[in-house]
């Protein structure tokens, strides 16, 4: 080999080689950065997870101390209270009038007495308060993910169901978990009719990717909604297809 | 077209070829602090390159341009890569190499030659530095968009166009003292470093082209 042919193949495979290297370098370099991205999403994944946990936690806690102090308000004050009545009626005095005043007024104590404990004691999932639970729940997935969320309810003001109220909580918690999760949403509508006596139902629908639905396996969320709904003797509809989003319907007969 | 004639030319646009990165360096980015060196080089570089046509076509001995451009491109390179990452142990090699170059070129390159041992080993430095500078890069940074990132594309350059250069000024050490077709392996050699010298300023053009974004809001500091 002449070095004329030796100096063009060392200097042209010297030029190649670097700029594989260069190549090589993109490769590993995205690859790394890739990977960084993901840990970086997953940490930020167990955040919202943790921070969603919490609020429930605190709703569940909230709703503990409020059954306590009506417990409490119930049976410490309000016996008191009685006991006060009893021994006012058992007075002797020539004057009546001013003792009446005193029952009367330790009656109506004791009455506002009763109902402040027992709103207290009707918990988290009755009437108003579920609808502000729920609310509480949403403000704090949106203020913690990108998600937006659509929320709109009618009539739930009129639901005295503590178990209606826990499992439609519920089950909230686990469509909103899965399509954390799962869906790569960005945008969830959820509406809630109830009619007393009647029907209540509940839906949910989300933009993200979708699922197959003919497939059985569909792991622990749904088949957990599928039991609460059971066990309200209602009925679960599922609709999805793949990058449609998902519509999830439940139909309670009251 | 024969070998002599395609090669006439790459050597000639080679020789105007830094132009390109020059021109869109002034349109878009020579105010850009922290890319002075890459512009220094560029512009003493083409410089050089004037003169040493100017000297050829007056028939002299321009060999001193040469000796002066590998000075410069030893220089204003490995500033650059100061400027990005300064550290003792560079310094001290930047000088050591430095020092050596001038003692090869003073002492051991023979009259009308272009010090091919000093630019050999200043090319060898440069490319360690280039290939130090990656390596840095992806041990440190982690969030950097590579083809918006212009000290990426200025090292890709640099690191393509010295490992074409490496063997050529390698060869014409060679050329000048053990073969007997000395004009044809120094063509050659020329060739090889012209070709390299045109990628760079392709590179470095399109580098600046495609960063022009973030130079807008440059405060990067690698």
């Amino acid at each position: 080999m002449s070095d004329s042919a030796l100096i063009v193949i060392l200097g042209t495979a010297g030029m190649l080689l670097m700029a594989v290297s260069i190549v090589i370098f993109v490769f590993l370099y995205q690859r790394k950065v890739t990977r960084k991205e993901l840990e970086l999403r997953k940490t930020q994944q167990m955040l919202n997870d943790l921070e969603i946990a919490a609020t429930y936690s605190f709703l569940e806690g909230q709703q503990k101390e409020q059954q306590r102090i009506a417990t409490d308000l119930h049976d410490s004050i309000g016996s008191q209270l009685g006991i006060i009545g009893l021994q006012l009626r058992g007075l002797s005095t020539a004057d009546k009038e001013p003792l009446m005043r005193i029952e009367a007024m330790v009656n109506d104590a004791l009455k506002d007495l009763r109902n402040i404990s027992h709103r207290l004691h009707r918990g988290l999932f009755r009437g108003a308060s579920l609808d502000q639970a729920i609310k509480q729940v949403l403000e704090t997935i949106t203020a913690s993910t990108e998600l937006v969320i659509h929320y709109q309810s009618h009539g739930l003001e009129q639901n005295d169901s503590e178990d209606l109220g826990r499992e439609l909580f519920r089950i909230i918690q686990e469509l909103l978990s899965n399509t954390i999760k799962h869906a790569e949403a960005s945008e969830v509508n959820i509406d809630i009719n109830y009619f007393k006596d009647e029907y209540c139902n509940l839906m949910f629908t989300d933009d993200g990717k979708g699922f197959d639905t003919s497939q059985k396996q569909h792991g622990l969320g749904l088949s957990s909604i599928q039991d609460r709904v059971d066990s309200l003797n209602g009925k679960l509809y599922v609709s999805s297809a793949s990058a449609k989003g998902t519509e999830t319907v439940i139909e309670i007969k009251l | 077209m024969d070998f002599f004639t395609i090669s006439g030319y790459i050597v000639r646009a080679s020789e105007y070829s830094d132009c390109l990165p020059i021109g869109i360096f002034i349109f878009f980015s020579f105010r850009i602090p922290q890319y002075k060196w890459v512009f220094i080089y560029l512009i003493t570089f083409q410089a050089l390159h004037f003169t040493s046509i100017y000297t050829g076509i007056q028939g002299e001995n321009n060999m001193w341009v040469y000796k002066l451009i590998g000075l410069v491109e030893l220089i204003s390179i490995s500033l650059w890569y100061l400027s990005r990452r300064s550290t003792t142990t560079l310094k001290f090699f930047f000088a050591l190499v430095i020092i050596v170059y001038l003692i090869l070129s003073y002492y051991f390159s023979p009259a009308g030659s272009i010090n091919s041992l000093g630019l050999s080993l200043s090319t060898l430095f440069l490319i360690s530095l280039s290939l130090a500078y990656f390596f840095w890069l992806y041990e440190t940074k982690e969030n950097v968009d590579l083809l918006l990132f212009f000290p990426f594309w200025v090292n890709s350059a640099f690191l393509i166009y010295l490992s074409s250069s490496f063997f050529a000024y390698l060869f014409s050490y060679e050329a000048l003292f053990n073969t007997p077709d000395v004009s044809n392996l120094l063509r050659y050699s020329w060739v090889l470093h012209s070709m390299g010298n045109i990628v760079k300023c392709v590179i470095l053009s399109v580098g600046l082209i495609v960063c022009k974004k973030s130079f807008a809001a440059s405060s990067d500091s690698v």
